[in-house]
């Protein structure tokens, strides 16, 4: 896994538990959303030490029922040679969300913009490695925005910031917030 | 407090007369996709700052600014492109 995703995102590896397997998957599970609002709030950050996807329990603040709980699940796909991602929302009692109401959680602009411009692909597909359907943003475009972002960097650059690139778009269809200091050159 | 952004063309995306305005660092980022998608009739643009990410349209011009902006601009770049499917 470490071989296909760059290793120097070290701000992102903190945050993301690694699945290493034969073939692995980075998992950001336990991302909890407050229902209507656009608060965020974070369980656990700690990286999953074994193989296991592991749920995370976290005391919450506010009404049970106002609270959706996500995974996210970064999975590399040799068809297309780019991340993927993979995502699903639950409610407070484990009922799965629907792509509408995943939408609703989203932040205004980033909905706004999701719903006026034609490219954005959500599908429903099996994932690669759980073997239940998920959530998916169809990854056939992506080597044509990656390209772009990484147009001016030298090669090594370009391994290092490959990840935090690629999240903050794939982030946005999912209203993954990524810290701009990711972003800032060390 | 107004900031200056200048937007650059990427790949085959048709060059601006206007290139360079000031904007409230107020504002969104929203702001400027939108100011590009109508001068340039598009619905589907990829629009990115030269550090190599996309920011969401909620992210504050003023934060854009402070982190990447160079010599007193921020440049944001644009591109015909179909991100998915």
């Amino acid at each position: 896994m470490s071989t296909l995703f760059p290793t120097g995102s070290g701000g992102l590896a903190a945050r993301w538990g690694c699945h290493l397997r034969t073939e692995g998957f980075v998992a950001l599970e336990g991302v909890y959303r407050i229902r209507a609002g656009s608060q965020i709030e974070e369980s656990s950050d700690d990286p999953v030490p074994d193989d296991d996807v592991v749920g995370h329990d976290t005391s919450v603040q506010s009404s049970r029922d106002n609270v959706h709980l996500y995974d996210f699940h970064i999975v590399y796909s040799f068809s297309y040679k780019v991340p993927v991602l993979y995502f699903q929302g639950l409610q407070a009692g484990g009922q799965l969300l629907t792509l509408d109401e995943i939408k609703k959680d989203l932040p205004p602009h980033s909905l706004q913009l999701l719903n006026e411009s034609k490219w954005t692909f959500i599908t429903r597909e099996e994932h690669p490695h759980l073997s239940r359907p998920w959530f998916t943003l169809h990854p056939c475009g992506t080597s044509d925005w990656m390209k772009l972002l990484l147009h001016k960097l030298g090669d090594k650059d370009r391994s290092l910031q490959y990840l935090p690139a690629w999240l903050s778009v794939a982030g946005q269809a999912v209203g993954l917030k990524i810290p701009l200091k990711l972003y800032c050159s060390s | 407090r107004k900031v200056v952004v200048h937007v650059r063309s990427a790949g085959n995306a048709p060059i601006l007369k206007q290139d360079k305005f000031k904007i409230s660092g107020r504002d969104k980022f929203l702001r400027v996709i939108e100011f590009l998608r109508r001068q340039l009739h598009q619905d589907t643009l990829f629009v990115y700052v030269n550090s190599s990410f996309s920011p969401s349209p909620d992210e504050l011009i003023i934060d854009l600014y402070n982190n990447f902006a160079i010599d007193g601009k921020l440049v944001v770049n644009y591109a015909l492109s179909a991100a998915w499917g």
